[in-house]
């Protein structure tokens, strides 16, 4: 599993890994020394944890059948694709499941957003810089695999006593915006952005809501296609200020190249 | 730019599908690639952990 890579990260900053599913040993045994998994791969030969989990998907002959999946016995038993975090004492802190049973994410985008660790294992960052300003941009993994999800990090660090500016902003003003240039076959969600903090000008009655520091942007691409030597252009508009004066407004482009793995079958 | 299509059947109920948030992760000892038995809590050794859950190694 793609988890492997990301592996030594996790190990690094004290995080087990374990991988459940349905298959007697036997099959785990292969598949491991096919794949170089070193982490616990745990059987559940017959169902028995997952039943008891709540773990059972009740829906995968609906889910094939979506798909034009011809029924397969053998599919029953499966579990829900998902993970869960759990802190030190065990608690489930965290659950993390995709409606889209085929989509999955990458071990490196759950270590950087469940985890918030940052992976060694994330894709070539490019970087870029404008006034008051550094940009950095990457892909959670080097590659891609049709209906796996891959996320983008945009991560500006921002000049100590500067600001950009989020939305709500009054007229005149240039807000915090990142874009991706649409590509066909790759679906994409909006940009996931922290919440940026009230902020009032000497002198002035308008409101605004400002960023400061490190600010950390996602996107979830997910590659409904195969898609072959493209480049995602990532564009990142603001605007530095600080409290009396404002720097020119900037437009910073990171081309980011995408990579197939590889074609994976897509009637799994 | 498109959107994720939604998937065509009823989305999963996250929040009865498997241990709760808030809950310990129940206990469970199942054999790993190698057969031998692991106890998830006791081999986390008080350590975060991830737990995912896949369809199968098989198919």
């Amino acid at each position: 599993m793609e988890l492997q890579r990301a592996l030594a990260d996790y190990e690094r900053n004290g995080i087990a890994v374990f991988a459940i599913s349905y298959d007697p040993v036997s099959v785990l045994a292969g598949f491991a020394e096919k794949h170089g998994i070193t982490y616990p791969l745990l059987g559940d030969e017959g169902s028995v944890v997952i039943r008891r989990l709540r773990m059972l998907n009740e829906q995968v002959f609906e889910q094939h059948a979506a798909f034009g999946i011809p029924r397969r016995d053998v599919a029953w038993g499966v579990a829900y694709p998902g993970a869960f975090i759990l802190d030190t004492d065990g608690i489930v802190r965290e659950k993390r499941f995709l409606q889209s049973y085929r989509e999955r994410e990458t071990g490196a985008a759950l270590l950087e957003q469940a985890f918030g660790v940052e992976s060694a294992a994330h894709g070539p960052e490019q970087r870029a810089s404008g006034p008051g300003l550094v940009v950095r941009a990457y892909l959670d993994a080097p590659a891609y695999r049709l209906s796996q999800r891959r996320w983008l990090t945009v991560e500006l660090q921002i000049a100590g006593g500067l600001h950009v500016y989020g939305r709500p902003i009054p007229e005149g003003y240039v807000p915090l915006d990142v874009t991706v240039a649409p590509i066909e076959g790759i679906a994409m969600g909006g940009v996931e952005a922290p919440a940026p903090r009230p902020f009032q000008m000497e002198g002035l009655d308008e409101q605004f809501v400002v960023y400061e520091g490190r600010v950390v942007l996602r996107l979830p691409l997910t590659f409904q296609r195969r898609v072959e030597s493209e480049t995602l252009t990532v564009s990142v508009r603001c605007q530095a200020c600080s409290a009396s004066d404002c720097l020119l407004p900037v437009t910073l482009d990171l081309a980011l190249p995408i990579v197939a793995e590889n074609l994976v079958d897509l009637d799994r | 730019m498109t959107t994720p299509a939604l998937p065509p059947y009823p989305p999963v109920d996250v929040e009865h599908v498997g241990p709760a948030l808030g809950e310990r992760f129940p206990d469970l000892v199942l054999p790993d690639q190698h057969g031998t038995p692991v106890d998830l809590h006791a081999a986390r050794v008080g350590r975060r952990a991830l737990i995912v859950f896949y369809r199968s190694a098989a198919w």
